[in-house]
């Protein structure tokens, strides 16, 4: 008779406690280490970095949504991972001949590999390269984004083999005077572009961005993107034009009276720039939410 | 018979058992075995010490283990669910 099939019997409970600590785990301790893989696989590479690379690529619309599904798949699998695991270990509660690899030293191993190492690492990359969410605290970009309003940027930008930066793009960059923020302002101009204002509108290359626009409302345009900006008619002359050094770019706030932008901290290096606003998932000020800029695009 | 022809006995009756995966092969083994077979062997099972049960100590370092890891853990797998919401302020001034 064999003792292993006594004594090493599987507790449910252990194996739901395991696989709600980390997915598949309690499939390891089960002694079903294929679909222990394929449940950590699954959970850890297709769902979330998954659905953050196909937000990047399904209409801007669809990013938030495609990210909602994400995270619902995420917490839908982890669910069901912990009810397989506590199910199939009471299968084996009276009878179980526990295979030579199942120590306890190898669940510790997986643990510490899988949940301290890989998962941080993994949204660490996602949020570095993928998609990353911001909050915006302060009005230098209104009437575009408001203070309250958090966004989604693609962070598959800037870099060799993304989306080049071009001019009305929406940018997240590393600020100049303190390293460790992130400030949000729109990019201008490009390296080697000419910038001024003359007659409180913003001139690049010797064109105007402004458009002709209805009422009070100053729209500008540049490269098939149109947005609004606010107290352009405060802004003084430049006298002169500044022209954009190599490997830098100009980047003004879309509320030109107040926000602190090129013109106070000088242009940017292209480097420091990663990330670009695409669209509005959550809103709310001091009226409580915003439902109606849910969802809205950044142009 | 002896406490070794008991042991053989059961032996060659679990290997039957098992290969046969049926209780057929228990009950022809049955018909085998001497007189009191039975009860000679329950008399010698009852007298077998039971498994020695894991010190309090290690039952309690186990349940710790496993309610810190998933505790742990857990709060890893919602950092890592929830990571992309995670905000970070952009912009000021």
């Amino acid at each position: 008779m064999n003792d292993a099939a006594i004594i090493h019997t599987r507790k449910p409970w252990v194996a739901g406690l395991m696989s709600l600590a980390l997915p598949g785990w309690g499939q390891l301790y089960n002694g079903e280490a294929n679909r222990a893989i394929w449940c950590f696989l699954t959970f850890a590479v297709l769902l979330l970095p998954g659905t953050a690379l196909l937000a990047l690529w399904v209409p801007p619309r669809l990013m938030a949504p495609a990210l909602v599904l994400g995270v619902l798949g995420a917490l839908g699998l982890w669910i069901y991972g912990v009810i397989d695991a506590y199910r199939r270990a009471r299968q084996r509660r009276l009878a179980y001949a526990a295979k030579p690899w199942q120590t306890s030293g190898l669940y510790a191993l997986v643990f510490i590999a899988c949940a301290l190492l890989v998962l941080p690492s993994l949204t660490m990359a996602m949020r570095a390269h993928l998609v990353q969410p911001f909050r915006i605290p302060s009005g230098s970009m209104a009437p575009n984004l408001l203070p309250g309003d958090f966004v989604f940027a693609d962070m598959h930008y800037n870099c060799h083999a993304c989306r080049a930066v071009q001019r009305g793009d929406v940018a997240i960059f590393t600020y100049p005077n303190d390293r460790t923020q992130y400030h949000v302002r729109r990019i201008v101009a490009l390296p080697g572009d000419r910038v001024s204002v003359v007659n409180h509108q913003l001139i690049v290359n010797g064109q105007t961005l402004a458009v002709p626009s209805p009422g009070s409302t100053q729209l500008e345009q540049t490269n098939g993107k149109t947005w609004q900006v606010q107290g352009m008619d405060a802004v003084a002359d430049t006298g002169s034009e500044v022209t954009v050094p190599p490997g830098q770019v100009y980047l003004l706030g879309d509320m030109r009276s107040t926000s602190v932008d090129s013109r106070k901290f000088g242009t940017v290096p292209l480097a420091d720039v990663v990330g670009r606003v695409r669209q509005i998932w959550f809103s709310s000020g001091g009226q409580g939410i915003r439902w109606g800029r849910i969802g809205d695009l950044v142009n | 018979m002896n406490d070794d022809d008991i042991d053989a006995f059961l032996r060659v009756a679990d290997i039957e058992g098992s290969t046969e995966g049926n209780t057929e092969g228990s009950t022809e083994a049955n018909a085998d075995a001497p007189q009191a077979f039975e009860a000679r062997v329950m008399q010698r099972i009852a007298g077998l010490p039971l498994p020695r049960p894991p010190p309090r100590w290690r039952t309690l370092a186990q349940g710790l283990a496993i309610a810190l890891a998933g505790a742990l853990g857990a709060s890893q797998v919602v950092a890592f669910i929830f990571g992309l919401w995670a905000v970070t302020a952009a912009a000021a001034a």
